[in-house]
C-alpha cells in the first residue's frame, strides 16, 4: 500500500506495520525516536493539518479558512479532487480567504508553520522525510489522492498529523483518517453541511472520524487544539504522574471491558489516554478517571482508541511468497486428506490477513481445496472488528492489493463494495480472543501473528510465546511481524532462514506459565515501577561505592556463611576457619557436619529459632575453646528471601574480643580463694558437667540420628512431592489442553449455534412441508416397522398415529399393507438398497376400499454408522384414477365419435395448413388422414382447379369472421379419380385455446346433389311438358271466346274468359314450381339488360288489368328511370306483388302502383286496401310456402311461394324487398332496385 | 279430340278469313305437338296469315319449303332442336333475311333465341294477343328493312 511504499524506504525499525487489535501509539516509536536525529525531531514540532475534499470541498474549506486564526503554528495541505487537465487556480482563489501565504505544493519543500500548501492538479503528493513529494498522477490509481496524501503523512507525524474531510462522493479519505487515527492523530469530518455527504459520512460512519462538525467549528477546534499541552510536547508524561490515577483507569478498562491493558507498552497506552484527554479538554488525570466512571461512552472511546485496527490484505508479499514456496508444500508433505489445515490468527482486525491466507491456500491447493478442510481461526480482542471481519465486505480503496484476478474470483461486488466469497468466509472463524488472558487455541499448522507484539512489554510477550508453543503443532510454523522476534524464547522456537519471520517449534515440553482461571486482578503498573526503582538504584549508585563495600565486604566482615534451608553451605565470607573445619569422611558442605563441635549445639538452636520465627536469631556468649585457649562468640542467624519458596540463612560468627581463658582466668582467683570446698565442688561440678557434656552429647547423636532419618524421610516427601508436583503439571497441562479445547469448542459452537438456527429452521421448514402436502409419507426402520408417518398419510388411510408408530408395516391396520408385490420391491430395499421408483399398485384396503397408489421408497443411512432408515412415499391415485378413467371414456368416445362420424373434421392453422383431418376422410375421399396433415390449403391437389379459389376465399371469410360458421362448397378429388361435391362448414377457433385452428366440417354431398339435379330436370321437363298442353288449352279456350263474343253469345264468351284466368293460374303455379326448384338449386338464372321501369310497370299494368274487373289499378310513376336487371324477373316480381293486391283486397275497388326515384334507387310500391297482414307474421311473409290464412277467409289458393321467389329475384339483384301493413287497413308491398348501374 | 278439333278449327278458319287484310302473309311455323299445330294454325289463319305447320325440321334442312315471310319455332322438338333450325335458316342466304320467333315453355328462351340468331321469341303459354303482335312486330320490321335495303 501506498503507505508502506511512502515509508519503509525511509525507516529501518519497520514501524509502520502496526495494527491489528491493540493500541496503536508505536511500541516502537520511542526506538524511532531516539535514532533520529535533531532536524527530523524539529519535522514534528508543528501539527500538518492534510484537508482533503472533493466535490463542494472547495467553499467548505474556503469556510474553513476564513474562520481559521492565522498564527496557529500549524501547516495546511489541501487536497482536492482535480480533473488532471484542468489548469487549477486554488491557490489565487484561496488566498482570498486568509492571510496566510497560500501556496501551489512543490515537490521537495518543507511545509512551514501557518501556510497552506494546495495539491496541484496533475499531482499525487505525499510527505516524507519532512518533506513533501510530487508524483505525476497515475492514471490506474482512481482518485484515492487524499487517502494517499493522510497515509504519509500519519506515520511521520503521528500525534501531530490532523487530518479533516469535507464534502465530497465517494470514500476517498476514510483510509487515510483511519491512519491518522491509528497512529494518534486527530480526525475530523464534516457534517451535514457539506454539499456531498459521501466522503464525510463515510468516515464516519466508520468510525474514524474524532469530531463530526461544520467547517467553522473544525476550524475553532484547531485553534483549541493547538493550546492543548498534548499536541505542544507529546512527551509531557507529567500529566500521567499520577500513578494511582494511572491503576485505577487500567482497572476501570478491566472491569467493564476485561481486558488487561498494563500489559501493553506503557507509551502507547498513555500517549491513547493523553488523546483521549485531549479530545476531552482535560488537563489532568483525576478529570479524565472520573469522566470514564461518569461517562461509559468514554469508556467505549478509549477502548475502541487502544484497539484501533488497521490492517490490509497481503501487507506483506514476501510473508505470502514464503508461505507458498515453503511452509505449505512442508506442511501438506506427509499430510493424509482429512487431516484439516489449521490456521491461528491472532490480532486479525477487520479480517484482511485471514482472507489473504485463504486466498493463498485456495490458490495453492487448487482442486484439492475441495477435500481438504482448512480452518482459519482469526482472532481479536476487538468485538467491532469481528463483526467487520465476519460480514467480509470491503471498500475498494482497501483492495487494492488484491489483483483484478484474484478479485474476481474471491470476491463479488455488492452496492458499490466487494464482499469476501462464502467459500472463503465459511472456511473462517472469527472470534473475540484475549491472547492475555483466554487459553490459546491447539494443535495449529500456522500461527501467524503479525505485529502484535510490538504493543506488549516483555513479559507478555513471553507469556504469548509459551501460548504460541503450546498452541502449536510439532511440525508448525509461527510467523511474526517483521519487526517482531520471539524475543528470549530461542529454547522454544527455531528460526531456519533468517531472513523472515518465521520460526518453527522445538521439541521441548513446556508448560503454559499461564494461570487462565479467574483470578483476582492486580494491575501489573505497580510492577515496572519496582523494576525501575531498582533499576534506578543500581544505575545512580556509582562505582566507588561497589568497590568500598567489596572492600569492606573482604577486610571487614565478620565470618559468616550462606546456607540454604538444608543447611548446605553456599557461601564463605570472611574468615571462617577458626569456627569451620572440614570434617572427616565424606566431604560435605554441610554446616552441622563442619561446624566445630563445640559450636554445633548452639548453632542448631539458633537456626532453629530463626527458621521458626522468621527473623534473626542470635545466640551470645558462647563459649569456644580453641587449643585450650577458650573464647566467647556470639552466633547471629538472619534467614534471607529468596526468590520463590527457597529459603537462605546468612551465619554470623562475631568474637566477642575477650578471650574465654581470659574470663575463667578472672574467675579463678575468685575459686582459690575459697579453698578445698571449692576444689572438691569444682570436681563435683566438672563430674556433673562431664555427665552433662555425655548427656548432652548422647541426646546429641540421638538427634542427630533422628535428624537423618527426619532428613531421609523428608527427602522421601519431597521425592513424592516431586512425583505430585510433576502429576500437577500434567494435571496441569491437561487442564490447560482443555482449557485451550474449550476455548476451540466455545467459538466452533458459536458459529454451530447460528448454523443449528439454520438448520433448525431449515428442518422446521421441511417438517412443515412433510406435515402439510397431501401425499402419505411413512419412515420404516430396516425391519420395516413404522418409525413415523405425517398427516398426510392418516388422513388418506384412515388410521391414527397410535395404531401406526412402532408397528410392523405389514401388520398395520389388520395387515392391510400386506401386499404381495410391495413386499417383494421392499425386500429388495431392505437387502440390496435398489429403491422403488414410481411402482404403481391398486389395492383393496379393507376399511377405505380400492385404493390406486403409486410407491415410492429410498433407503439412507440416518447417521454415519446408524442405522438406515427407509422412506415410503404413497402417492394415492385413486381420484385421479377414476378421473382418468372418465377422462379417458369420454375421449374414447369423442374420438370414435369423430372417427365413425362420415363428416370429416379437418382443422386448419391460420395458414390454411391442415393439422388435424378425422379419419371420415378414409371412407369419403380414400386417403389416409395422414396422406394429409401438413398440406397447405394454397397448394392442395385434390382440390378440384375451378374450386379452389372458393376454398381458399371461404377460409379467408372465417379468419375474418371468429367464431361464425361460414358455408361454401367444393369438388374435392376422390383417390379413385372421381369428384366428389363437398358442403363445407368453416368455423374459426383460433382464440380457442385447446383448439387453436379454423375447424372445417366436410360432409360428401355427391349424391344429394346428383339427386337434387335429376329432381330439378324432372321438374323442368314436368313443367315444359304441362305447360305445352296449357298452351292449346288457353289458345283454344281465347278462339273460343272470341268466337262466342262475335256470336255475340256472351254468357259463353264469360265462361271462357273464367276459364282463361285459371288457366292463367295453372301457368303461374307450374312457373313458380320451376322457379322455386331454380333458387332452391341455385340456379335460378338472370338475364342483364337495360329497361325502362315504367315502361315495364305500364306493360305488366295493362296485363294485370285485363284479369280484374272489380279492381282499377292506379298507377303513380315517378320520373321514367333506366336500369340494368333481368327486366322478365323484375317484372314477375310487379305481376307478384299486384295479383296479391288484387287476391287479398276482394272489397277494394283500387290498387296504386306508384314508384319514387332517388340517387340511388328506384323503389316500387303497391298498394292495397284490403285485409292486411298480422303484425306477427309480417316477419314470415317472404318465407317460402308461406300463406295468409285467416278464418274470414277461409282460404286463398297458391303455393306460398310467389313472394318468396320474389324476395329471391330482388335480392340477387342488389335490392330490397319489404312490406308496411296495418291489419284491416290494407298493405304496401315494396321493393328498390339500384339504378347506378346505368349505363 | 284431335278430329273434332280439326273439324271446328276448319270452322273457324273460314270465320275469320273475312277479316283478314290483303294480300296475306305466309307463316310457316314449326312445333311437334299437334295440339300446339292446330291452335296456331286456327289462329294465323283466323288472322288472315297463311299458315304452313310442320312437326320437325326435316324438310327445312333438306330445303324442302317454300320461303315464308316470318318462321314461328318451337325451341324443343322431337328429333331436333328448334335453335339449330333457326341457326340453319340464319346462316342460308336465301332465308337469314326472313324473322324467325322462337317460342318455347322454357323461360330461359330469351338468352338461347339471341344467341341463336333469332329475331323475336314468345313463351308458352301466350296470349293470343301478344302472339299476334311479336308476329306484326317482325314483319313489319321486315318489311322496313326490305324495303331500305332496297333502296341502299
Amino acid at each position: 500500500m501506498k503507505r508502506r511504499k511512502a515509508t519503509s524506504r525511509n525507516t529501518t525499525n519497520n514501524n509502520l506495520k502496526r495494527t491489528k487489535a491493540v493500541p496503536q501509539k508505536s511500541a516502537t516509536q520511542k526506538k524511532r525516536e531516539a535514532g533520529r536525529d535533531g532536524g527530523k525531531r524539529h519535522i514534528k514540532s508543528f501539527p500538518i493539518v492534510g484537508i482533503g475534499g472533493s466535490a463542494g470541498g472547495l467553499e467548505a474549506f474556503s469556510n474553513l479558512l476564513e474562520h481559521l486564526p492565522a498564527d496557529l503554528g500549524m501547516a495546511y495541505v489541501y487536497i482536492q479532487h482535480l480533473s488532471p487537465s484542468h489548469e487549477s487556480f486554488l491557490p489565487q482563489i484561496l488566498q482570498r480567504k486568509t492571510t496566510m501565504p497560500v501556496l501551489k505544493a512543490k515537490d521537495g519543500i518543507s511545509p512551514q508553520r501557518d501556510h497552506v500548501y494546495v495539491m496541484p492538479a496533475n499531482a499525487q503528493v505525499t510527505i516524507s522525510n519532512g518533506k513533501l513529494r510530487l508524483q505525476r498522477i497515475n492514471k490506474d490509481g482512481g482518485p484515492h489522492s487524499i487517502d494517499r496524501f493522510l497515509t504519509s503523512l500519519a506515520p511521520a507525524y503521528q500525534q501531530n498529523a490532523i487530518g479533516v474531510i469535507l464534502s465530497g462522493t465517494g470514500n476517498d479519505g476514510t483510509l487515510g483518517l483511519m491512519a491518522i487515527k491509528a497512529e494518534g492523530g486527530i480526525t475530523f469530518a464534516q457534517d451535514s453541511s457539506a454539499h456531498y455527504m459521501g466522503m464525510p459520512n463515510h468516515a464516519a460512519d466508520m468510525g474514524y472520524a474524532d469530531f463530526v462538525m461544520p467547517p467553522e467549528e473544525i476550524a475553532k477546534e484547531l485553534a483549541r487544539w493547538n493550546k492543548h499541552p498534548y499536541s505542544i510536547t507529546p512527551q509531557n508524561e507529567f500529566l500521567l504522574a499520577d500513578k494511582n490515577d494511572l491503576r485505577k483507569i487500567h482497572m476501570l478498562m478491566h472491569s467493564n471491558r476485561g481486558v488487561d491493558f498494563s500489559h501493553y507498552k506503557h507509551t502507547t497506552i498513555h500517549r491513547r489516554i493523553m488523546r483521549r484527554m485531549a479530545l476531552n479538554k482535560l488537563n489532568d488525570l483525576g478529570s479524565y478517571l472520573r469522566l470514564l466512571k461518569e461517562n461509559k461512552h468514554e469508556v467505549d472511546a478509549l477502548y475502541q482508541d487502544l484497539l484501533i485496527a488497521v490492517t490490509n490484505f497481503f501487507r506483506d508479499p514476501e510473508m505470502y511468497q514464503a508461505l507458498t514456496n515453503k511452509i505449505l508444500p512442508a506442511l501438506l508433505k506427509n499430510r493424509k486428506g482429512a487431516d484439516p489445515i489449521r490456521i491461528w490468527i491472532p490480532g486479525c482486525a477487520t479480517g484482511e490477513e485471514a482472507v489473504s491466507f485463504a486466498i493463498v491456500l485456495l490458490e495453492y491447493l487448487g482442486e484439492k481445496a475441495v477435500t481438504m478442510p482448512i480452518q482459519i481461526f482469526a482472532t481479536d480482542l476487538n468485538e467491532k472488528a469481528i463483526e467487520k471481519a465476519r460480514a467480509g465486505v470491503y471498500i475498494k480503496t482497501a483492495l487494492e492489493n488484491i489483483s483484478q484476478q484474484r478479485l474476481r474470483r474471491f470476491f463479488v461486488k455488492n452496492t458499490g463494495q466487494y464482499q469476501v466469497i462464502k467459500t472463503i468466509r465459511d472456511m473462517c472463524i472469527f472470534a473475540p480472543h484475549d491472547l492475555l488472558k483466554d487459553p490459546p487455541f491447539s494443535r495449529m499448522d500456522i500461527i501467524s501473528c503479525q505485529n502484535v507484539l510490538i504493543y506488549l512489554e516483555a513479559a507478555a510477550q513471553n507469556k504469548i510465546m509459551h501460548a504460541f508453543h503450546y498452541g502449536l503443532k510439532p511440525s508448525g510454523f509461527l510467523l511474526l511481524g517483521k519487526s517482531e522476534t520471539i524475543g528470549n524464547a530461542t529454547d522454544l522456537f527455531d528460526q531456519p532462514g533468517k531472513q523472515f519471520k518465521v520460526y518453527t517449534r522445538r521439541l521441548v515440553n513446556t508448560p503454559l506459565q499461564m494461570d487462565f482461571s479467574v483470578r483476582s486482578f492486580i494491575p501489573a503498573i505497580d510492577v515496572p515501577e519496582d523494576e525501575k526503582r531498582h533499576t534506578v538504584n543500581q544505575v545512580k549508585e556509582p562505582d566507588l561505592e561497589k568497590e568500598t563495600d567489596k572492600l569492606l565486604l573482604t577486610r571487614y566482615v565478620p565470618a559468616s556463611v550462606l546456607v540454604n534451608k538444608d543447611l548446605e553451605i553456599l557461601r564463605f565470607r570472611g574468615a571462617t576457619s577458626r569456627f569451620i573445619e572440614p570434617a572427616s569422611g565424606k566431604a560435605s558442605l554441610h554446616l552441622l557436619k563442619m561446624i566445630r563441635e563445640e559450636l554445633a549445639f548452639d548453632l542448631r538452636t539458633v537456626i532453629h529459632r530463626a527458621k521458626k520465627e522468621g527473623r534473626t536469631a542470635k545466640k551470645e556468649g558462647v563459649i569456644m575453646g580453641a587449643n585450650g585457649a577458650s573464647q566467647e562468640i556470639s552466633i547471629e542467624v538472619s534467614p534471607l528471601k529468596g526468590n520463590g519458596r527457597d529459603a537462605y540463612y546468612l551465619i554470623v560468627f562475631k568474637e566477642n574480643g575477650v578471650p574465654a581463658s581470659q574470663v575463667t582466668d578472672k574467675t579463678k582467683p575468685g575459686s582459690a580463694q575459697s579453698g578445698t570446698a571449692a576444689e572438691k565442688r569444682i570436681t563435683g561440678l566438672e563430674v556433673q558437667l562431664k555427665e552433662a557434656r555425655d548427656n548432652i552429647k548422647i541426646i546429641t547423636e540421638d538427634f542427630e540420628a533422628t535428624r537423618e532419618e527426619l532428613q531421609s524421610a523428608n527427602e522421601e516427601v519431597l521425592s513424592s512431592n516431586e512425583e505430585l508436583q510433576s502429576i500437577n503439571e500434567e494435571l496441569e497441562t491437561s487442564k490447560e489442553e482443555l482449557q485451550s479445547t474449550n476455548e476451540e469448542l466455545t467459538t466452533i459452537n458459536e458459529e454451530l449455534q447460528v448454523r443449528n438456527a439454520e438448520l433448525k429452521e431449515a428442518g422446521d421448514y421441511a417438517k412443515a412441508i412433510i406435515e402439510t402436502m397431501h401425499e402419505s409419507l411413512l419412515m420404516l426402520t430396516v425391519d420395516l416397522k413404522v418409525k413415523n408417518a405425517n398427516k398426510g398419510f392418516y388422513q388418506t388411510f384412515h388410521v391414527t398415529a397410535e395404531e401406526t408408530e412402532g408397528v410392523y408395516l405389514y401388520e398395520l391396520g389388520n395387515s392391510q399393507w400386506d401386499i404381495p408385490e410391495l413386499r417383494r420391491q421392499l425386500k429388495m430395499v431392505q437387502t440390496r438398497d435398489i429403491p422403488i421408483s414410481n411402482f404403481e399398485v391398486t389395492h383393496n384396503f379393507p376399511r377405505i376400499g380400492l385404493k390406486s397408489m403409486v410407491l415410492n421408497a429410498h433407503k439412507f443411512p440416518m447417521k454415519e454408522g446408524g442405522d438406515s432408515m427407509i422412506l415410503l412415499a404413497v402417492t394415492d391415485l385413486t381420484e385421479r384414477k377414476q378421473m382418468e378413467e372418465t377422462l379417458k371414456g369420454n375421449e374414447e368416445r369423442f374420438r370414435l365419435l369423430i372417427q365413425n362420424a362420415s363428416d370429416i373434421l379437418t382443422v386448419f392453422d391460420q395458414d390454411g395448413t391442415i393439422k388435424y383431418e378425422s379419419p371420415a376422410i378414409e371412407n369419403m375421399l380414400g386417403y389416409k388422414p395422414e396422406e394429409r396433415i401438413g398440406r397447405n390449403i394454397n397448394m392442395d391437389p385434390i382440390v378440384h382447379p375451378d374450386d379452389l379459389k372458393t376454398k381458399i376465399d371461404l377460409l379467408k371469410a372465417s379468419i375474418a369472421r371468429p367464431k361464425e360458421n361460414i358455408y361454401g362448397e367444393f369438388r374435392l378429388r376422390h383417390k379413385d379419380g372421381s369428384y366428389r361435391t363437398i358442403d363445407a362448414i368453416f368455423r374459426n377457433l383460433l382464440d380457442d385455446k385447446k383448439i387453436n385452428g379454423i375447424i372445417a366440417n366436410y360432409r360428401d354431398v355427391t349424391d344429394r346433389r346428383i339427386l337434387e339435379h335429376q329432381k330439378d330436370e324432372f321438374i323442368g321437363v314436368a313443367s315444359h311438358e304441362l305447360k305445352t298442353p296449357v298452351t292449346s288449352i288457353k289458345a283454344y279456350a281465347q278462339v273460343l271466346e272470341d268466337v262466342f263474343l262475335k256470336a255475340n253469345d256472351k254468357n259463353s264468351a264469360n265462361l271462357l274468359g273464367k276459364m282463361n284466368t285459371q288457366v292463367d293460374r295453372l301457368t303461374t303455379l307450374i312457373i313458380d314450381l320451376l322457379d322455386f326448384t331454380r333458387i332452391e338449386g341455385g340456379r335460378l338464372k338472370f338475364r342483364e339488360e337495360e329497361y325502362n321501369v315504367n315502361e315495364l310497370i305500364n306493360d305488366i299494368t295493362e296485363e294485370m288489368q285485363r284479369t280484374t274487373a272489380k279492381h282499377t289499378i292506379v298507377k303513380k310513376l315517378s320520373r321514367p328511370v333506366k336500369i340494368i336487371g333481368d327486366r322478365y324477373r323484375t317484372g314477375q316480381v310487379i305481376t307478384n306483388f299486384l295479383s296479391n293486391a288484387i287476391k287479398y283486397s276482394p272489397r277494394a275497388k283500387k290498387i296504386i302502383i306508384s314508384t319514387k326515384v332517388d340517387n340511388k334507387n328506384v323503389t316500387v310500391a303497391v298498394q292495397d286496401f284490403g285485409i292486411g297482414i298480422e303484425p306477427g307474421i309480417i316477419q314470415k311473409i317472404f318465407d317460402r310456402f308461406f300463406r295468409i290464412t285467416q278464418p274470414s277467409f277461409n282460404t286463398f289458393p297458391g303455393l306460398g311461394l310467389g313472394l318468396y321467389i320474389a324476395a329471391e329475384i330482388i335480392r340477387r339483384q342488389g335490392g330490397k324487398i319489404w312490406v308496411k301493413s296495418t291489419k284491416n287497413k290494407g298493405s304496401t308491398f315494396y321493393f328498390s332496385l339500384p339504378i347506378n348501374k346505368t349505363k | 279430340v284431335r278430329k273434332k278439333g280439326d273439324s271446328s278449327g276448319q270452322q273457324y278458319r273460314k270465320a275469320s278469313n273475312k277479316d283478314l287484310p290483303k294480300p296475306r302473309r305466309r307463316i310457316l311455323a314449326i312445333d311437334d305437338d299437334p295440339g300446339v299445330q292446330d291452335i296456331l294454325q286456327i289462329i294465323f289463319e283466323r288472322a288472315g296469315y297463311i299458315a304452313e305447320i310442320k312437326s320437325d325440321g326435316a324438310d327445312i334442312f333438306r330445303n324442302h319449303f317454300s320461303i315464308p315471310d316470318i318462321f314461328l319455332i318451337d325451341k324443343q322438338l322431337s328429333g331436333s332442336n328448334g335453335l339449330d333450325i333457326c341457326r340453319y335458316l340464319k346462316s342460308n342466304k336465301a332465308t337469314k333475311d326472313i324473322p324467325v320467333v322462337m317460342i318455347s315453355a322454357s323461360p330461359d328462351i330469351v338468352d338461347m333465341a339471341i344467341n341463336a340468331g333469332a329475331d323475336g321469341y314468345i313463351e308458352k303459354p301466350f296470349e293470343i294477343a301478344q302472339l299476334l303482335k311479336v308476329i306484326d312486330q317482325h314483319l313489319q320490321k321486315k318489311k322496313g328493312r326490305l324495303q331500305g335495303g332496297g333502296e341502299i
